[in-house]
């Protein structure tokens, strides 16, 4: 088949016209997100025929690109301040949030009846308890018979969102690593081997006997790692997602930025403690409109079509009706350079 | 040589000074410039730049806002006139949240390297090891300190 010389720029003109009016949503960030991101993507683009491409960078490297403006959002579980968001012209809302979980690698125990209390784990993280039958983690277990065998603590090298969450509920949980090591998304952790990204910290775990380490909860279920109780202030827990859903509806944001959540005082007695919050970032003030427009309406549908998507991959949707209004909130102060509000949705908790 | 061979070396020789005083006005009125520039910018929108810049260049974003601070103090009235991070500030900064009341404490602890501000004629200015702490309460504008660390 021969097309005449002239419907050559024609047709050229008609395709630029067409990749045009598709607007491709790009974003980058936490690595924990990526699964859940790709099948999101994908019945996006379904359902709304616009393309999104998210890279899994890791939520500090993610924060670093929607800064140097190359990416339309980023996904982060390193939570900003709002001192922080302004001076960056940002605006930061939770999209879903994941258990945080230790998982341990011994080969001959039943992981999941063994118990670790959180300064147990602060020790180990420490190098205060060296070696599984350590006399704290045997009282812990007078059940099981645990192995004379060496703890391989296995960490986060990069810059992660997972470390974050996870040192912050250690420095909760033993004022001797909150005084020394402290938060931190990267540290100088005092024993262990380092791991890049969830995917590198799972495959670093599975192949180490006598391995610990924390990942988020459906990385640890699919990759079949051993998750042990985890013991709060005496109170034993058992990681699982009725408790991970309750434990995270629990909570409310201190302040409109998101920064913090707290539970509620007559929230649950035994919460599971290491919530990670995966929140978004947008530019407050796009140059361009479209910037920002085709990250809300992708959002705005996570939020009233994604949540059977979420939870298939042991994540936590936002669903509280109060949860979805604060956000809109925050999407009603995202303005072009004429100060004309770019979210004009009929109302995400609708 | 003739006349004409003096007058084509004095004329070599004038445009090698009038290149070399062009070349030198040139430099004096790019530093003006950059610096009548550098004033004439808000604080703020520097403070942002730099914090930016932080951000850009990998620094632990739980941090990068105090070392942002710490450097807007230095060129101000901080104790110090210059400050260095270490290479691995981004594996030895502390960083801790309490609660004071109903309000939301986030202090900061890094350390560095300091160059003394100091007044009038001096010889020698050697830099002293230094903690930079920063407050920030309620999500608000980081407070900075800077400590000596080994003061006899």
């Amino acid at each position: 088949m021969s097309y005449p010389k002239w419907a050559v720029p024609i047709l050229m003109v008609l395709c630029a016209l067409n990749s045009h009016a598709q607007t491709e949503i790009t974003g980058a960030g936490s690595s924990l997100a990526y699964p859940v991101m790709q099948e999101l993507a994908r019945q996006f683009k379904e359902h709304k025929k616009i393309e999104l491409i998210y890279s899994s960078v890791g939520s500090g490297e993610g924060i670093r690109r929607i800064a140097a403006r190359t990416v339309d959002f980023s996904l982060s579980d390193i939570p900003l301040t709002q001192y922080e968001l302004n001076s960056q012209g940002l605006v930061q809302f939770p999209v879903f949030a994941s258990a945080i979980v230790p998982v341990v690698n011994l080969p001959g125990v039943d992981v999941s009846r063994m118990t670790i209390s959180a300064i147990a784990l602060a020790n180990i993280y420490i190098g205060k308890i060296s070696r599984w039958d350590d006399p704290v983690l045997q009282e812990l277990n007078p059940h099981i018979n645990l192995p004379d065998l060496p703890i391989k603590a296995v960490y986060r090298s990069d810059v992660s969102g997972t470390s974050y969450v996870f040192t912050s509920f250690l420095s909760k949980s033993d004022a001797n690593w909150n005084a020394i090591y402290g938060i931190g998304s990267r540290l100088k952790w005092p024993v262990g081997q380092g791991a890049k990204g969830s995917e590198g910290l799972v495959r670093t775990v599975k192949a180490t006997e006598g391995a610990i380490g924390y990942v988020e909860f459906g990385a640890a279920t699919s990759a079949q790692l051993d998750i042990p109780m985890v013991q709060v202030q005496g109170i034993l827990i058992t990681a699982n997602n009725q408790l991970f859903a309750e434990s995270f509806n629990a909570l409310t944001p201190v302040r409109s930025s998101f920064y913090k959540f707290a539970a509620a005082p007559s929230g649950l007695q035994n919460s599971w403690p290491i919530i990670a919050i995966t929140n978004a970032l947008v530019l407050q003030h796009p140059s361009q409109d479209d910037d920002v427009r085709g990250s809300l309406a992708f959002f705005s549908w996570v939020y009233q079509s994604g949540s059977s998507v979420i939870k298939s991959f042991n994540l936590l949707p936002l669903e509280s009706k109060k949860g979805i209004a604060l956000v809109e909130a925050q999407w009603k102060a995202i303005t072009n350079e004429k100060g004309q509000s770019l979210w004009v949705g009929e109302g995400l908790g609708r | 040589m003739g006349w004409r061979g003096v007058g084509a070396l004095m004329q070599l020789f004038l445009s090698q000074v009038h290149g070399f005083f062009m070349r030198i006005l040139s430099l004096v009125f790019l530093v003006g410039l950059l610096a009548t520039t550098a004033q004439g910018s808000p604080v703020g929108t520097r403070l942002d730049k730099v914090y930016k810049q932080f951000i850009i260049q990998g620094e632990r974003p739980e941090i990068s806002s105090c070392m942002a601070i710490a450097f807007k103090a230095v060129r101000e009235n901080a104790p110090y006139e210059a400050i260095t991070y270490p290479d691995d500030v981004q594996d030895s900064a502390l960083v801790q949240e309490d609660f004071e009341g109903e309000h939301m404490v986030k202090l900061v602890t890094i350390s560095a390297e300091g160059l003394p501000r100091k007044t009038g004629f001096y010889l020698s200015n050697t830099p002293e090891k230094i903690q930079i702490v920063c407050y920030q309460i309620d999500e608000g504008v980081p407070i900075v300190k800077f400590n000596q660390v080994n003061r006899k």
